[in-house]
């Protein structure tokens, strides 16, 4: 009976463990001049800490990790940084990230942009979801 | 010997890094745009200001042409233009007005004072290229010297229409120095012919 009852007991790990959750990869690539992103996010997910132009980084989410639920859509969030100076940005395009996805996203001088400070509520709504988080 | 090196290089390795950590550079400016965070005190040079005293030669002698303000003066510095107007003046109480030619004048000295305002302000915020060209203080005149022209000017006639005056002569250096916010370029008597 106890031999059973162990069988059984590795038989769920084994099944419970060989879950299969889906991933997905988001790319982005600093394309502005002179100026650096730093604490680049997509929808609170850390995607890179700092890019110098030209730089780009990658991270790999999974639904195993807590708060992913593909699909995923949200704009680019970050810092441009130039000296001590900084603005934070986000992205006025919204990007979706699918399961088992290769997103690459690239930031360049022509990717429109908006500052919260700058939006009137009005605009603010139509991302708001995104942009209050 | 090798238990003694060891350390030695391990301790030395670590006080090179902690010694040689760089820190950002500091902007030379800071900004007044409400979205730039910037914990820099410097000073961002923002207006040059000049004193033109227009006049007309009336028997040998200066007669200054009595206006309330110059209008639209214009100025060209660093390859743009930077459109002015003079303060206005208070010319209910000047003495010894008399009329010569189109203008009304006085014996008295007029100075028009100008500001010429140098902060630019950036025609749109709405691109990564945007923002980046404010934080690299490519819209403000940075330290050096430029060359200042005044092209032209707009003055009042004592029929109550403006006549515009050119001064293709009245040009002047322009120096700006780090951590200044404005500039003299001082006073120039100009002849109206």
């Amino acid at each position: 009976m106890r031999t059973i009852h162990i069988i059984y007991l590795i038989a769920s790990i084994l099944f419970f463990g060989s879950c299969k959750y889906d991933e997905a990869t988001i790319t982005v690539i600093n394309k502005v001049h002179s100026v650096k992103l730093e604490s680049v996010s997509f929808d609170n997910h850390s995607v890179g800490s700092s890019l110098l132009p030209g730089e780009k980084v990658s991270q790999e989410l999974s639904e195993h990790d807590s708060n992913v639920d593909f699909p995923i859509t949200a704009p680019i969030k970050f810092y441009m940084v130039n000296g001590s100076s900084k603005v934070l940005l986000y992205t006025k395009k919204s990007f979706t990230l699918k399961a088992k996805d290769n997103l690459l996203i690239e930031i360049t001088d022509d990717t429109e942009v908006i500052n919260p400070l700058n939006e009137s509520a009005s605009d603010l709504r139509i991302g708001e979801l995104h942009l209050l988080k | 010997m090798n238990k003694k090196i060891i350390p030695f290089l391990l301790s030395s390795i670590i006080g090179v890094g902690l010694f040689s950590c760089s820190t950002d550079s500091y902007s030379s400016y800071s900004y007044d745009d409400p979205t730039i965070y910037s914990p820099t005190n410097k000073v961002q040079f923002s207006e040059a200001v000049l004193f033109i005293s227009p006049y007309i030669e009336s028997g040998g002698v200066k007669k200054y042409i009595v206006a309330d303000s110059l209008q639209n003066i214009a100025v060209r510095m660093h390859n743009r233009n930077w459109p002015s107007k003079s303060f206005s003046i208070d010319t209910l109480h000047l003495n010894n007005k008399e009329t010569i030619g189109i203008y009304r004048t006085t014996t008295d000295k007029i100075t028009y004072p100008i500001v010429i305002n140098m902060r630019i302000v950036p025609d749109k915020l709405n691109t990564a290229g945007d923002y980046s060209d404010m934080l690299n203080n490519y819209l403000t005149l940075p330290a050096g010297v430029y060359v200042c022209q005044i092209q032209s000017f707009d003055i009042l006639t004592i029929s109550k229409t403006t006549t515009k005056l050119y001064t293709p002569t009245l040009n002047m250096a322009l120096e700006v120095q780090e951590n200044q916010s404005s500039s003299n370029l001082g006073s120039f008597d100009i002849r109206v012919n």
